[in-house]
């Protein structure tokens, strides 16, 4: 791009006009509402014609080559990726590094890195779960000392999204295994391509490889790799994980599940079924209700309001939702709700199980739904611990 | 006025008529007044009702040249959740939104406009007789049945579920005729007009009307259409519904305090996650219902959707409210221990009081039924 547009100066609908031509005229056909995470090879051609039209980081400020979007264009943006069905690419440089080096990285490390995740020459993935840090994340124990001008690293991160797909990872590593939990933790880049790194994938329920473990032994990763402080890495990366609470919680994968079971039960001609009338009816106006307490925290964003802890609630009732409702497409689905990929019901074809199989890490990742109630509960209600 | 106002403008007034309603009912509808009130004929004091009035608060609805404000349910809404929150048995919702609310639906008269004026100032306090014994709720089917007789109508059936009963002032009779929707208006007490009480778990009480071949003569009455009767009904479930979130709130915060200061095995009871974690669901119930509500109340006050939409917006509004009411009385009552099951603390106040006003114009199942009737699942409609 050669002269940097200001986005944010355009009126909504025209905004949002621009960005629904684009799609339409340059997102794939074949790849719109993915039934799941596309890979690498699939969604790279997208990622370099989003890159081209200047428009990868729309959250970036523009100096970094970013679209610079304030918060009601970005929630526009937002909402016509989901309204087209555009899959989503690997994420975590254009979400997670970029933004966290923006605020925490030094001019080398933005020189360096920023560019590379805009050329798609860097896929980030991340690298914080540990087979025994899960919800207590701060207890990681993946640990780097260091040694000259080097951190060694050695231990094992797990639930890595696409490593497989990563050029690099971005890790919370232990550099003081003397101070408190949170406070001995550091935030460290590596080329996933460095010696002792090794990366497995994990096949899952739906026999899906979209995670893998990640084993680290002696690797040697330059000290410059270090963003912010030693031991500040849990203070940089708790700072990181506004918008992506509210992303977490929002309305759409329980709007496209309910549509299928709609599509479903006209199919069936479930109207008159009282039994399942009462199900349907009581999904349907938490999937609405959901929703509209959805828009009212878009709102407060939209406002330039930080978003409080509020947040946590989207997540918890949305993921809840999109789970029941997937219970009852197989429910519904009867004799044949254990058929996988897609089933043909009544001359149409169907695909119960895969809302089945994604509703499931749904109110694990991001903050299992548990942790949610947890900080809900001290933080919001004030309960003592 | 709705329409001149700005937003900003608009948002400042809501919170200058919260910041009264809030004063108005924390110095002058105390808990105890509430709680000394159940059981008595009437349940409520007129006098209170005619100091509600004199708040402004039962013609915030009705238009200006009435004696109203012509405000919007935002406005209500923000009445009616002090009000309710205080547990004040006046029918500040049958009154000023229902009754009202089918009444200036009526042809403009004589009658019509002295009536709405009354409720303005308090004086008078009509209860709308309209839904069977078994509690039909479909606003054209009415309990009553009206034909004309000589200059005046002939008025007999039986209706069930009237707020008020005792202490009304006038009942509007819903009567379908050959023509359409009658209603007519019989003073309290008339003879012919046989009233009988049925208590309700909150200490006040329904009222079963019946008329047999009951004159009414030509003055005495109105008329409206099916589809305006129908929306009167929808603005009474809907500030119905903002009452269950008022009670819900109470419910929960009450429930929220003691968890912090009940200490058992040396500790407050909302340390243990068990609980904690429950509370956390009354929480989200709660501000899933304030959105719902916020959304309904936005789509009426705005005024552009349709019949069944506004139906729709009404329905998903009481299911939520209701739903949510009665789960946060069950759940709060657990969580009290067995003071949660006692008379004299005031939890079972509100317990009583939302196991009276959830089932009122249709509880929370009915309401599903009716939102999935209005809005049958289909293919290819996205959510």
């Amino acid at each position: 791009m050669s002269a940097v547009t200001d986005w944010n100066a355009l009126d909504d609908d025209s905004f949002r006009q621009q960005v629904r031509s684009f799609f339409r005229a340059n997102y794939p056909e074949e790849l719109r509402y993915p039934k799941t995470r596309l890979r690498w090879a699939q969604i790279r051609d997208w990622y370099l014609t989003l890159s081209k039209q200047g428009w990868l980081t729309p959250a970036w400020p523009t100096r970094y080559g970013g679209m610079g979007l304030e918060p009601s264009k970005l929630i526009i943006f937002y909402e016509e990726i989901e309204l087209h069905g555009v899959g989503r690419a690997p994420d975590m440089g254009i979400t997670m590094v970029g933004p966290l080096l923006i605020q925490n990285g030094s001019e080398e490390q933005k020189d360096y890195y920023l560019p590379k995740i805009l050329s798609g020459e860097h896929i980030w993935c991340q690298g914080y779960s540990e087979p025994n840090s899960g919800s207590d994340l701060a207890s990681l124990r993946t640990e780097a000392v260091l040694d000259g001008d080097e951190f060694v690293v050695n231990g094992q991160k797990t639930w890595t999204t696409l490593a497989q797909d990563a050029t690099h990872i971005f890790m919370l590593v232990r550099t003081d295994k003397s101070a408190k939990k949170q406070e001995g933790i550091s935030f460290l880049l590596m080329d996933v391509t460095t010696p002792g790194i090794e990366r497995r994938p994990i096949r899952n329920l739906a026999g899906h490889e979209e995670f893998c473990e990640c084993f680290f032994r002696d690797v040697r990763v330059p000290k410059a790799n270090l963003v912010g402080e030693i031991n500040r890495g849990w203070t940089i990366a708790k700072a990181l994980l506004g918008f992506e609470r509210i992303s977490i919680g929002g309305p759409k994968q329980s709007q496209y599940a309910i549509a299928r079971l709609e599509e479903l039960a006209s199919h069936l001609g479930l109207e008159s079924d009282a039994g399942f009338m009462d199900a349907y009816a009581r999904l349907k106006l938490d999937v609405l209700d959901h929703a509209a307490l959805y828009t009212r925290f878009i709102d407060q964003v939209r406002r330039g309001e930080k978003l409080g802890s509020d947040v946590s609630m989207l997540k918890v009732i949305g993921t809840e939702t999109y789970q029941k409702i997937s219970q009852l497409l197989i429910e519904t689905a009867g004799s044949a709700g254990g058929l996988v990929d897609d089933v043909e019901m009544a001359g149409e074809d169907f695909d119960w199980l895969t809302s089945y199989y994604n509703a499931r890490p749904a109110t694990i990742y991001g903050g299992s739904n548990e942790i949610q109630r947890n900080i809900l509960a001290s933080q919001v209600l004030g309960l003592p611990s | 006025m709705l329409d001149t106002a700005t937003e900003a403008e608009r948002s400042d007034q809501l919170r200058l008529l919260a910041d009264s309603a809030t004063a108005f009912a924390s110095g002058r509808l105390s808990l105890a007044r509430a709680r000394k009130l159940r059981g008595e004929k009437p349940e409520f004091d007129p006098a209170m009702l005619a100091e509600l009035a004199g708040q402004g608060w039962t013609g915030l609805l009705l238009p200006e040249e009435l004696g109203g404000f012509g405000l919007g349910f935002a406005e209500a809404a923000v009445v009616i959740d002090s009000v309710a929150g205080q547990l004040a048995p006046e029918p500040l919702v049958p009154v000023a939104v229902l009754a009202a609310g089918v009444l200036r639906r009526c042809a403009a008269g004589e009658r019509r406009d002295a009536l709405l004026g009354g409720i303005a100032d308090g004086s008078v306090i009509p209860g709308l007789a309209w839904q069977n014994a078994t509690g039909g709720l479909d606003p054209a089917d009415p309990a009553f049945t009206a034909t004309v007789q000589g200059e005046g109508w002939s008025v007999s059936g039986q209706a069930r579920f009237v707020r008020p009963g005792s202490g009304a002032t006038h009942f509007l009779l819903a009567a379908r005729s050959d023509k359409g929707i009658e209603l007519l208006v019989v003073e309290a007490g008339s003879d012919g007009l046989k009233l009988v009480s049925e208590a309700q778990a909150d200490g006040t009480s329904l009222a079963r009307i019946s008329v047999e071949g009951l004159r009414v003569a030509a003055d005495a009455h109105l008329s409206l259409s099916a589809a305006d009767f129908a929306a009167a009904i929808d603005e009474a479930v809907l500030m119905n519904a903002v009452e269950l979130l008022a009670l819900l709130r109470r419910m929960r915060t009450m429930t929220q305090d003691y968890l912090k200061t009940r200490v058992q095995f040396g500790k407050p009871i909302g340390s243990f996650q068990a609980l904690q974690h429950r509370a956390v669901d009354l929480l989200i119930q709660e501000e899933l219902t304030a959105a719902c509500l916020n959304q309904a109340i936005a789509a009426f006050d705005a005024g552009s959707c349709s019949v069944d939409e506004r139906s729709s917006y009404a329905s998903r509004a009481k299911a939520r409210a209701a739903e949510a009411a009665m789960w946060t009385a069950r759940e709060a009552m657990q969580m009290h221990g067995g003071i949660g099951v006692t008379d004299e603390y005031e939890l079972s106040l509100y317990v009583n009081r939302t196991l009276a006003l959830a089932p009122w114009l249709g509880n929370a199942s009915a309401h599903r039924r009716r939102y999935v009737r209005l809005n049958p699942p289909k293919a290819g409609s996205d959510a």
